[in-house]
């Protein structure tokens, strides 16, 4: 080798400390999962029996995001239905799109419920879990928590058109709302308006939620008398 | 020559192996420290007014002053302003010397001001920050809300004894106040997250209410939106905030409103979510059948308690709903049956007791004294007294307010003030105004380290006055100069602070 080769060779590895980093950015193939947050759990719990007679479909909302850059095309998002579903696709429920739009980091994915007859006298349950597809690997798979016991590649969405005992009801909603009944939840849907009582409610807002229905039972029964649940046992909060 | 770059090679080579014996010859750097490295001060600054500031700074190595380089910057930092907004440099002298005005300031924003001053030799620097409330004029000073026909406004007494007239006309032009009823001032910040905290200023009308600005005095919110849901029927009489803090800090617990004889509370904290004022509260049978009186009792046990005088009862505010108290809280009288209206209610002279003037079915006055906190390991009674009033014409009062520093209640009918001691039962005239001038409304304003006020508005059919008197330490009442006239009728007053 001449000595003019090794001189090169030196200059060679010295200019190679000058080169720049590569910024420390996400690499990986780009992934999807589901957000899950206290305001947005891993799961819903939908009754048609807490909406209007005449509504007989409905949309629930998953909202899901990405691991890396946003792209500047709609991505394709997959989602299988797992056989543990009891609900049909495509008579109990049906997707819509499901995309992942252009420069979008987040994006909420209808799926359309179907108020069938069947669904007066049981709870169907849809379990979702990711997909690959051609724009997306499956995201993360976290480890389930007490409060979040579905990971964040599976969704589940339990459909009825029964009235259902918040699942919350006797850890939290008891000390405010007194003994569960399906009368007196009726009546706390129709005189407050809200519908998903599985949700956080908010202090202030509960507060608010309790003097409606109290100042609301107050009127029912200056008017009609008391209110009697479907045991025979007259309604009231404590 | 090969020879020569290989070893050449080799020596730049092994150079890397050469142990660094290090540098211990350091030299002293000049260390400057601004204010005694304080924290942020907090400074109430007027809209179109001048700031200057000397902050003092010392230097560990002084005498190179032309060395130094001075900078001072300001950002918005109002809690709803965004991140992004610029930084501006207000001065790069020794000492500030500006005048507070656009494009920089905004009347009403927060401002953190930052003073650098750094030696150029080394750039090394001291800093030190101050946060500026930007007010207007009106920042702190006597309100007194008027009316005018069937309109209302309020004006003010500064604190260098200018009387400012129609203030809210001016400020809120297109937002006239209908018959005035009530004026409301908090005496601590209220964080509700309907906007930044701040203390707060409700005015009511007879059929109406709105909250201030605190700073700019412009009209920011009407009654029904601070509601979750607005009353049918809007009567306001009391709009107030109560706070169970023991430290020398207050802070909000619990919004007591009293509307149309109804109780409403909003209840504040540090969590998340809408904090309103919510529906009609219920009395302990679960009914809305109650009308309370417009007062409210403050303890830190007991955080709000109103009188209904349809029940003749005492009833302890809570959130969702209004309670009896325990049984044994009575022992004076009974808490739970007071038989009597309420007539009057103000703070005694003992913090978190109160004076009640009542009346009963005969149309005689009787004081109740009770107190709304319990010390821990201490009995349970909230009664403290009751008696029945030797206070000549304090039924037909036009005005009353409790003194916080000596046993006293003033009290005024017709054009006589008089000072009724609630530990002799003895009433004595402090004041006698002109025949035509009558008493309307008093306020007593507390100065714990000075010499505390009374401020009464009289009215002559005409013209609305303002008088100050100073309040020994005996409750001895002495009218100051000078008085002030020019107002309409006064029917509420306070002392706003920055």
């Amino acid at each position: 080798m001449k000595l003019h080769h090794i001189a090169i060779l030196f200059a060679l590895l010295g200019l190679a400390a000058c080169s720049q980093d590569e910024r420390l950015v996400y690499q990986e193939d780009p992934r999807v999962y589901f957000s899950k947050f206290s305001t947005n759990p891993d799961s819903t719990d939908y009754s048609f029996a807490v909406k209007d007679a005449s509504l007989l479909q409905d949309t629930v909302w998953l909202t899901m995001r990405v691991m890396g850059s946003a792209a500047v095309k709609d991505r394709e998002i997959r989602l299988r239905v797992s056989d543990t579903s009891k609900a049909r696709e495509g008579y109990h429920f049906n997707f819509g799109p499901l995309v992942m739009p252009a420069n979008a980091f987040e994006a909420r994915l209808p799926v359309i419920l179907y108020r069938k007859p069947g669904l007066r006298d049981s709870v169907l349950t849809i379990d979702l879990a990711v997909e690959e597809s051609k724009d997306f690997k499956p995201g993360y798979n976290d480890r389930p928590t007490t409060s979040s016991p579905i990971d964040r590649l599976h969704y589940k969405i339990s459909v009825t058109d029964q009235l259902l005992k918040p699942a919350r009801w006797d850890v939290s909603l008891a000390a405010s709302f007194g003994t569960y009944s399906q009368v007196k939840f009726r009546f706390m849907i129709l005189e407050t308006g809200k519908t998903n009582w599985n949700e956080t409610i908010f202090p202030g807002d509960m507060q608010f939620l309790i003097q409606t229905v109290k100042y609301a039972l107050y009127k029912y029964e200056e008017t009609n008398g008391p209110l009697l649940d479907e045991n025979g046992v007259r309604v009231v909060f404590p | 020559m090969k020879i020569q770059i290989l070893s050449l090679l080799a020596v730049v080579a092994l150079a890397g192996c050469y142990k660094d014996k290090g540098n211990y010859d350091y030299r002293p750097v000049n260390e400057i420290v601004v204010e005694n490295g304080k924290g942020p001060e907090a400074l109430s600054v007027s809209f179109n007014d001048s700031l200057k500031l000397s902050p003092s700074f010392t230097q560990t190595m002084p005498g190179h002053d032309t060395s130094l380089a001075f900078e001072w910057t300001v950002f918005d930092n109002s809690p709803a302003s965004s991140y992004t907004l610029p930084r501006s440099v207000v001065s790069t002298d020794r000492n500030l010397a500006i005048r507070i005005t656009s494009p920089v300031f905004t009347l009403g924003q927060n401002y953190r001001l930052g003073y650098k001053v750094s030696d150029k030799r080394t750039g090394l620097a001291g800093y030190h920050f101050y946060d500026l409330t930007i007010v207007n004029k009106y920042a702190r000073g006597w309100m007194f809300m008027e009316q005018f026909g069937n309109n209302g406004d309020f004006s003010m007494i500064l604190p260098d004894g200018t009387a400012e007239y129609r203030v809210y006309s001016a400020i809120n032009t297109n937002y006239p106040m209908g018959r005035p009823v009530k004026l409301e001032i908090t005496p601590f910040q209220v964080t509700d997250d309907l906007s930044p905290s701040s203390r707060k200023i409700y005015l009511l009308w007879e059929n109406g209410a709105a909250e201030l600005d605190y700073q700019t005095l412009q009209r920011k919110f009407d009654y029904g939106y601070l509601f979750y849901l607005a009353p049918e029927v809007v009567k306001p009489a009391v709009h107030t905030w109560m706070s169970t803090s023991t430290g020398a800090t207050l802070s909000a617990s619990l919004g007591v409103a009293i509307n149309d004889g109804k109780v409403h509370a909003n209840l504040v904290g540090g969590f998340p979510g809408s904090k309103k004022w919510g529906g009609v509260l219920l009395e302990p049978e679960g009914t809305p059948n109650y009308s309370v009186a417009p007062f409210v009792a403050g303890g830190t046990t007991y955080t709000a308690l109103v009188h209904d005088n349809t029940g003749k009862r005492f009833l302890s505010v809570t959130t969702t709903g209004l309670l009896r108290l325990p049984t044994q809280a009575s022992t004076e009288f009974d808490m739970n049956n007071t038989g009597m209206e309420l007539v009057y209610m103000d703070s005694a002279n003992v913090p978190r007791y109160h004076n009640a003037v009542m009346k009963d079915a005969g149309g005689v006055p009787y004081l109740l004294q009770f107190k709304a906190i319990v010390a821990t390991g201490e009995s349970p009674v909230l009664t403290l007294g009751k008696m029945q009033m030797n206070a000549p014409g304090i039924l037909q009062m036009s005005a009353a307010a409790g003194s916080t520093t000596t046993p006293h209640l003033y009290y005024a009918a017709g054009n006589k003030i008089q000072r009724f001691e609630t530990t002799s039962n003895t009433t004595a005239e402090q004041y006698v105004f002109p025949q035509q001038e009558q008493v309307v409304r008093m306020k007593f304003k507390r100065e714990p380290t000075g010499i505390s006020q009374l401020a009464v508005a009289t009215w002559n059919g005409a013209e609305g006055h303002v008088y100050f008197f100073n309040v020994s330490n005996l409750g001895d009442l002495t009218l100051t100069a000078p008085s002030y006239g020019g107002f309409g009728r006064i029917v509420d007053m306070g002392y706003k602070v920055p």
